[in-house]
């Protein structure tokens, strides 16, 4: 009997081996592009909650966002009060931060991406995105077996010269569908911090989490949240919303 | 009547005796003048550690000194006046200080941004002496522009001048994003490159309001009456401000003390080296005008001069000629020192380069020697032994002679 158990697990997992094996992998320049356009599609708008907790407690953020194509960006802080205005423009030429109080921009030198932004654990890049999976990274694509599912599984090494600070980015992918579930970036040989993914709704016929949930492995308990509340893409957004006049007036307004 | 035998002697052979003089005189001169240089140096490396930035002594947060974060400050209550009242303390300054981007529209970059009170700061710091264009801080009016002064270096790598806008950002102690836009109205050169390269200074209550700080500060910072009593008086503090970290400047800059150390252990080794070269010329001179003497020093011996006195008229040569080389030496090196500490030394005689760092101290290619009594006399003091040394030998010789074998030539 016991014989029979064993020979009938391993006969079962070779079959489930076999079947990973046979389904094939998709090109990487499919993965990348559907990365890279996950949340901006050509244009994208959005309201967000971001929930940045650590060692002096939790705040939050409501921010607004729009994206247009690869080049273009906005992010404009709604509450709370003390900030509301504050806002990151990213445009062809550059970077900026916009300071309401002041009513002034800063350029943030490119040499800040991997900066956190406005306090919390993303950075610059991660929020505006200067980066590209598909020019700045050489990817290499597996199914991987985890806690019983599979996924497809990208390993990114960034080019020389890419504007990227991490050493390896590990993505794993939703096997039929290639939303992310969960990456792990890496410098140095050490994993630095982890995002998980979650809440995957389906919008204009496309999966997309709506949850992101940011860990910094080097500050164990704490964690920034990214949360949409609406997401919605491919509208037409005004000429120069992505202009520093278009910011003040995103910004300005309510 | 030893004395006045050992001068004549002396005035006997003028010539070895004046260049056996010069000869010392420029040993110590040289000396004298390299202390001052050093001394110079290590002063103006303790200036530039403490007098612009970090002061003699400091009071923070101890979590602002692990990890400087505008949220770890401190309520500034009553503390100004207590540490005032510590015997030692000349002047004391709160200050608050963010870390952010500065800069405009075009062009930012990475800064430090320190609120001061421009009266009281003034008072612990020579920062307001720095200023190279416009002017230092006023006393800011309550609805009048805010005002920012900023490191020269800084002004030129975000290409900002005088009268410019200078918009900044940085992280609130809320964790919030502080922002505001000030007039640049002065810039410094402080010769610390931290400062230099990325301080931007503004008043006090402007970027406690805008960093969410409420009445906190992040440091004191406190100028006594003697740098080197710091630590005395660090201690004598510490029990008036329970909770705070109270950090003398020896503490704070651990590698500058250190260095003072180390150079006032090499000035030995230049003494050492020195005054090795000058003891061989000396004692080779004082040698050969006692040989020449050999049948003179029988003739003494002869009529009745006793061993000892024969022996202490030799001696005295020596320490005569030594004396009056190192003090003619000493005023030399003092008056040359003097002139070096009045109009400096031109650095870019040895280098080409402009000015240089060393320990994050910034000098110009103008070094301003400082003349101490340790520089001039030192050299003097230290040179008595030489001389001692030098001349027993010969004196001893002199003194061991018979006055038959001496007198007949038979030594």
């Amino acid at each position: 009997m016991k014989w029979i158990t064993v020979l009938m697990c391993l006969v079962f997992s070779m079959n489930v081996s076999a079947q990973e094996v046979e389904k094939p992998l998709p090109t990487v320049k499919e993965v990348t592009t559907k990365l890279d356009e996950l949340y901006r599609s050509d244009a994208s708008h959005s309201t967000v909650t971001m929930e940045v907790l650590n060692d002096r407690g939790l705040r939050t953020l409501e921010l607004e966002q729009w994206t247009r194509g690869k080049d273009d960006a906005l992010i404009v802080i709604r509450s709370p009060a003390r900030e509301a205005g504050t806002a990151t423009l990213k445009n062809k030429e550059g970077l900026w931060n916009y300071a309401p109080r002041a009513d002034r921009m800063i350029r943030v030198p490119s040499g800040m991406l991997s900066d956190s932004w406005m306090g919390s654990h993303m950075t610059n890049d991660d929020l505006v995105r200067e980066s590209d999976y598909d020019e700045d990274f050489k990817t290499s694509l597996s199914w991987v077996n985890e806690a019983g599912k599979t996924y497809l599984k990208a390993t990114m090494t960034p080019l020389p010269k890419a504007p990227v600070v991490w050493e390896k980015i590990e993505y794993l992918l939703d096997a039929t569908d290639w939303f992310p579930v969960r990456a792990d970036y890496f410098d140095r040989g050490k994993m630095m911090r982890r995002m998980e993914f979650k809440d995957t709704r389906e919008v204009d016929g496309r999966k997309i989490p709506f949850i992101m949930n940011l860990l910094p492995l080097d500050k164990p308990g704490e964690r920034t949240t990214f949360k949409y509340s609406t997401l919605e893409f491919d509208k037409k957004v005004d000429g120069d919303l992505f202009s520093k006049q278009g910011l003040r007036r995103a910004a300005k307004s309510r | 009547m030893i004395f006045r035998l050992a001068i004549r002697n002396l005035f006997r052979n003028r010539w070895r005796s004046a260049l056996t003089v010069g000869g010392i005189a420029i040993a110590v001169m040289l000396l004298v003048w390299t202390l001052a240089y050093i001394e110079g140096f290590v002063a103006e490396m303790v200036r530039g550690a403490t007098a612009v930035d970090i002061g003699q002594i400091k009071v923070q947060n101890p979590e602002y000194v692990e990890r400087p974060s505008a949220r770890h400050g401190f309520a500034l209550g009553t503390h100004l006046e207590d540490i005032r009242a510590v015997p030692g303390v000349e002047a004391v300054a709160p200050r608050v200080r963010v870390y952010g981007l500065v800069g405009n529209e075009d062009t930012s970059g990475v800064a430090q941004i320190i609120g001061i009170d421009p009266e009281l700061e003034g008072q612990v710091s020579v920062l307001d002496k720095g200023i190279t264009q416009g002017r230092w801080l006023g006393k800011g009016v309550a609805d009048g522009p805010r005002e920012a002064v900023i490191g020269e270096r800084l002004a030129t790598h975000i290409h900002a001048k005088i009268g410019d806008e200078l918009v900044l950002f940085f992280e609130a102690a809320d964790g919030s994003l502080g922002n505001d836009v000030l007039t640049i109205v002065g810039l410094l050169e402080t010769g610390n490159t931290a400062i230099d390269r990325n301080a931007v200074y503004m008043n006090l209550t402007d970027l406690q309001y805008d960093a969410a700080l409420e009445d906190n500060v992040h440091e004191i910072v406190v100028k006594t009456t003697d740098i080197l009593a710091a630590d005395q008086i660090a201690a004598a503090m510490r029990p008036k401000l329970p909770g705070l970290a109270v950090r003398p400047w020896k503490e704070m800059v651990p590698e500058i003390s250190q260095m003072i150390d180390v150079s006032q252990k090499s000035d030995l080794i230049l003494f050492a080296m020195v005054y090795l070269i000058v003891a061989f010329g000396l004692f080779n001179a004082q040698r050969m005008s006692a040989l020449e003497r050999t049948r003179e020093f029988g003739v003494i011996l002869a009529i009745g001069v006793k061993p000892l006195q024969l022996f202490g008229t030799v001696l005295l040569e020596t320490i005569f000629v030594t004396l009056v080389g190192a003090l003619i030496g000493a005023g030399l090196g003092a008056a040359l020192s003097w002139y070096h500490t009045v109009y400096g030394l031109d650095l870019s005689l040895f280098s080409d380069r402009a000015n240089f760092d060393v320990m994050g101290i910034s000098f110009s290619n103008r070094l301003y020697f400082s003349v101490t009594l340790n520089a001039v006399f030192k050299p003097v003091i230290y040179i008595v032994p030489v001389a001692f040394l030098c001349g027993i030998w010969p004196a001893w010789k002199a003194a061991r002679l018979s006055a038959v074998e001496a007198i007949s030539g038979r030594t």
